[in-house]
């Protein structure tokens, strides 16, 4: 039996609202830091500068800030926000703290359907706005498909490792048809749909990253709505269940935000790892709390701080480009989880 | 005092359906729970007592017969409103570690607040009264994780508390408990039934324990049949001697509980 001194609600209280205030501040010099990181070294009055509108003394500098930089930093947060929520909602519907887009297969769903679009499609639609539209629909197609199968697999089988299990077999066989597709296509789409795989938070204008963020941002707004059942699901499903909750219903709908919020981070940055696995953990060992009305708005805010971390590190080595941002997450990615699965005991949930 | 009938159970059949036939596990039971009163259910490993439960809980519809809460059909009652009128604890284990136990008993106000949970100053207070009447309130920023098996079962049973209903189910709750925290827990429940009114049923292994907190019994017999009473009138009917009948056990009325036979 762990024992710990008792936590009195005050002192938990302050430092949730302090855990809070260091998040938000670390997210504000990342995105300082994102800004003013890159292959081109801009003097700070000038980024400034660019950001005001005032004048410059290369304009070229307002482009590399507003049209690379600003959307890179922007996409950044809100993705990471995104995929760490859809994480949350995973790990408390499926009750396993392993959950997550990318382990149960709905990032690979998501990547198959770009893969059919990019690889398959690419020729029908071209480059440009019409393929960035027909990826963003693929990638939908493709995260449902794989919620459909985990629904369906959720009605035979009770057990949450079974599903975990499932959804990780799910992901290889749509793994595996993205190499078969790979195999037939083209030597250029082959070469887009790899760049693509790496993940990257920088590959869009400001007019593409509004379209993503104002499409990303109400579904993450959505999620803030379900913080009262997500609190009964917690005690498991038969309580929830005679708290009033209707478990089939809230389980299919906490599914859907997830694999929406996953299909638009895919579709716009690729399968970005980890993330939505790790940021709920560093939530909740951060706060010390499992109740979804602290935990649902700090692992967004947690997520978005850890997108423009990776995105911060991804732009480090200025002269010679961008590091994938799926070279980045497992670095910080496995030690959390190393940390998390070590340490259970200690951290109380999931016991 | 005169009980009132919470609950009536008139010639229900429950258990499972599947495409092809129904698997019946209770058949033809016609029950009655009191307010103010405990019943205890007992019943052999298997014989369905869960699946009761689960019927008259509202949660699994069933097979055929009718199910009344305080006269009106189980099955027109909305969630929402069968919430604030039957609460239930269960054994399973919860993943609910890092609430504190304030925040678990809070989770029974769940059916009276509003689309956020936002606790009002009278959830407030229902939840201090519920922890108080358990005997947990110094407990109440501890986390869940941290906390004794009965401990934990009398934070569920806070919560069950908290949500202010007429009726409490709760499955076998204290089976996995040492004996000093089953009989506490036993004298609790017998406690707050009497003292909140509330038509309580435990289904139970511990028959001893049944016949000193329990004013009715639900037996469930073999052949998927049931049978209820006081447990004075049950044991003078031979009733309980039907509960094992094809074991190698016998009710001895002088112990108040089975014994092996011996011949």
């Amino acid at each position: 039996m762990p024992s710990r001194s008792p936590n009195t609600s005050q002192t938990r209280h302050r430092r949730q609202i302090s855990v809070m205030w260091i998040l938000t501040i670390s997210s504000l010099l990342l995105a300082a830091g994102c800004l003013t990181t890159g292959s081109v070294d801009i003097p700070l009055d000038q980024i400034w500068a660019s950001l005001s509108g005032g004048e410059l003394e290369r304009e070229t500098w307002r482009v590399i800030v507003l049209e690379t930089r600003l959307p890179m930093l922007i996409t950044a947060a809100v993705a990471g926000a995104a995929l760490s929520i859809a994480g949350l909602l995973l790990q408390t519907s499926f009750d396993n703290p392993l959950a997550g887009p990318s382990i149960l297969g709905i990032s690979t769903g998501a990547s198959l359907g770009v893969a059919v679009v990019m690889l398959a499609g690419g020729s029908l639609l071209g480059a440009g706005w019409n393929q960035y539209a027909g990826s963003i629909i693929g990638a939908l197609a493709g995260s449902f498909a794989v919620m459909l199968l985990l629904l369906l697999f959720a009605r035979l089988i009770h057990s949450g490792v079974m599903i975990l299990i499932v959804g990780v077999l799910v992901g290889y066989f749509a793994s595996s048809a993205i190499s078969l597709l790979n195999f037939f296509a083209t030597q250029e789409g082959v070469h887009s749909y790899v760049i693509w795989g790496l993940g990257n938070f920088s590959g869009s204008s400001l007019g593409r990253t509004s379209v993503f963020a104002s499409l990303t941002l109400p579904v993450i707004g959505l999620s803030m709505l379900f913080v009262k059942p997500l609190n009964a699901l917690l005690l498991g499903a038969r309580y929830a269940e005679s708290l009033g909750v209707g478990i089939d219903s809230l389980r299919r709908r906490l599914l859907i935000i997830s694999g929406v919020l996953t299909a638009f981070v895919t579709a716009f940055c690729g399968p970005i790892g980890f993330i939505g696995l790790i940021v709920p953990h560093i939530a909740r060992i951060a706060l010390h709390t499992s109740n979804h009305s602290i935990l649902l708005p700090a692992t967004a805010l947690t997520g978005a701080a850890v997108g423009l971390l990776c995105a911060f590190i991804s732009a480090l080595p200025s002269a010679s480009g961008l590091i994938p941002i799926n070279a980045i997450t497992p670095i910080i990615g496995v030690p959390v989880i190393i940390y998390t699965i070590l340490f259970r005991k200690r951290l109380y949930y999931f016991s | 005092m005169t009980s009132q009938p919470q609950l009536q159970t008139i010639g229900l059949s429950a258990g499972y359906r599947n495409r092809r036939k129904e698997i019946p596990v209770i058949t033809d039971a016609t029950l009655t729970l009191y307010a103010g009163e405990v019943t205890c259910l007992l019943g052999a490993n298997g014989a369905g007592k869960s699946t009761l439960l689960r019927t008259i809980a509202g949660l699994q519809p069933p097979l055929s017969g009718q199910i009344s809460v305080a006269g009106r059909p189980l099955a027109q009652i909305p969630r929402k409103e069968l919430a604030k009128t039957v609460s239930a604890v269960y054994t399973e284990r919860t993943l609910a570690g890092a609430l504190t136990v304030r925040e678990t008993v809070a989770l029974g106000r769940q059916p009276h607040t509003g689309f956020f949970g936002r606790l009002s100053p009278s959830d407030n207070e229902a939840v201090d009264n519920a922890m108080e009447a358990v005997g947990i309130s110094d407990m109440a920023d501890r986390f869940l994780a941290t906390l004794s098996d009965g401990e934990r079962q009398k934070s569920m049973i806070a919560r069950a508390i908290a949500q202010q209903t007429p009726i409490m189910l709760l499955d076998e709750p204290t089976s996995f408990l040492d004996v000093a925290s089953r009989l506490e827990i036993s004298a609790l429940l017998h406690r707050l039934a009497v003292e909140r009114n509330i038509a309580m049923l435990i289904s139970t292994h511990d028959i001893a324990d049944a016949m000193s907190i329990a004013s009715r019994l639900w037996l469930v017999l073999p052949e998927h049949k049931m049978t209820e009473g006081t447990p004075a009138n049950l044991i003078t009917d031979g009733q309980m001697d039907r509960l094992f009948s094809n074991r190698a056990i016998r009710f001895d009325p002088d112990l108040l509980d089975f014994r092996l036979k011996t011949e």
